[in-house]
């Protein structure tokens, strides 16, 4: 056990996962500790299953009421009579052929919103612009902790010594025939990449989402696959910063990073 | 065998709903969507109540989590595909705020579902059954009946997956990436 392990498959998975959970039993607990201080790898995969057992077991979200007072009513019920279906189910059901027109409609609505010159831009198109490479070097710092690129009046921000996060690109588009401009930025590190857009005129619809309001602003998170964005207005443009393989609370910190603390 | 039956005290239906957060919180783990999840508990409930059960004392929720795994079964076979959701940006996951839910930490649900809805469905189920349900690696192995030993492996397997999918890091490195270099945007046109 000198050497550090580096398959998988070499590591004792099941009592990992018993020691991260707390069911290992004690007498073995004290052989695999002294395990894990020889090899650092055996230490990352126990960190990883203590991560999953917090992260999981930390879930909390209730049975919605509607569901809650359906049990109710047929465990009351449940020695005279056999269970029924819930009369009155709050949630629309739609059956499956009208919803692949619908989804069908919907797409091609989409489509026809993406291709049409004359529609709003959408936050879909916004986004792209956000995760697309960059056309232009580097924006500069201009003082007070702007660059010297600006969108419809508002600079966008120098993070370096703030956040650690450095401009890296630019580029500018045309979304349904508005301005859009996005600047890209890059940790410290230099794996993480998010795009800053913001687009000119009046917002952005924006649909669904988990809405937040931080210091009395309304920001909005939505996530496509691996995509995240947040979404926000200021001074009535919709500001976006998106990114791939960043969590909700990096681009929360980066969109209020220039708000008074 | 049926004599064993008999001899098991009866599943009490009003203890049932002691056992309502945990159950849809593990359904919703594995349909990956919280409306499906509310179908399968319902299906599930009315299953285990259209007759009297008899279960072993301190067993309610393994026997459950059995209930829970068939009917999943059932549907994912009556419906012949599981039905998933594709994500659009107009179209995603967006998470109901309850009262006694803050927004982000909704979000944060939301993606730790979303990553387990990604594993393959054994892992599903015994990530619900043990880390979610709350049941002992013996209680799960019973209630999906499958050896104790696959379970842990299972579970050590889904755990390592899920953290690395929420991971802030960037994923697999041959994941088409925007380059950019460090110095002058020479390959970024």
């Amino acid at each position: 056990m000198d050497e550090e392990m580096t398959d998988d498959s070499q590591f004792p998975e099941a009592e990992l996962a018993r020691l991260a959970d707390g069911s290992l039993p004690a007498a073995r607990q004290k052989e695999l500790h002294a395990e894990l201080q020889r090899s650092p790898a055996l230490a990352r995969a126990l960190a990883e299953q203590e991560q999953a057992v917090s992260l999981v077991r930390a879930i909390d979200i209730p049975a919605p009421d509607s569901l809650r007072r359906w049990l109710q009513e047929q465990t009351q019920e449940q020695t005279q009579t056999s269970p029924k279906r819930r009369r009155s189910w709050p949630r629309p059901r739609i059956a499956f052929p009208a919803l692949g027109v619908a989804v069908a409609a919907v797409a091609a609505v989409v489509v026809i919103a993406l291709s049409g010159s004359n529609s709003a831009p959408t936050l879909d198109q916004a986004t792209r612009a956000a995760l697309a490479p960059s056309t232009m070097p580097a924006p500069t710092e201009s003082g007070a902790m702007t660059l010297d690129v600006s969108a419809g009046g508002i600079q966008f921000p120098y993070w370096e010594h703030t956040v650690g996060w450095e401009a890296k690109g630019a580029r500018v588009d045309s979304l349904a025939g508005r301005k859009a401009v996005t600047v890209f930025y890059r940790d410290m590190d230099g794996t993480r990449r998010v795009g800053y857009t913001i687009v000119t005129g009046p917002p952005v619809h924006v649909n669904g989402g988990v809405r937040i309001t931080s210091h009395g602003i309304p920001y909005t998170l939505k996530r496509a696959g691996e995509t995240r964005l947040v979404t926000w207005l200021r001074n009535g443009h919709t500001c976006v910063i998106a990114g791939q393989g960043v969590t909700y609370h990096t681009l929360l910190k980066l969109a209020t990073a220039d708000l008074p603390a | 065998m049926r004599s064993i039956h008999r001899a098991l005290p009866r599943l009490d239906p009003t203890s049932l709903g002691q056992h309502l957060d945990v159950l849809y919180r593990a359904a919703w783990a594995l349909c990956g969507s919280r409306e499906d999840a509310e179908d399968l508990v319902q299906e599930t409930f009315t299953r285990v109540l259209a007759r009297p059960r008899n279960v072993k004392d301190g067993g309610d929720r393994a026997y459950l989590m059995s209930a829970l795994r068939n009917t999943f079964y059932s549907r994912l076979r009556s419906n012949s595909r599981r039905p998933r959701a594709t994500a659009t940006l107009d179209d995603v996951d967006a998470v109901e705020s309850r009262a006694n839910v803050q927004p982000e930490r909704a979000a944060e649900v939301s993606e730790i579902f979303a990553a387990i809805d990604r594993l393959p469905d054994e892992f599903r189920l015994a990530l619900a059954a043990v880390d979610i349900l709350g049941l002992s690696y013996g209680e799960a192995a019973e209630a999906l009946d499958t050896p104790e030993a696959t379970i842990t492996t299972r579970i050590y397997r889904a755990r390592q997956r899920v953290v690395r999918e929420l991971s802030d890091e960037p994923k697999a490195p041959s994941r088409s990436k925007v380059r950019e270099g460090t110095g002058p945007d020479r390959s970024l046109a």
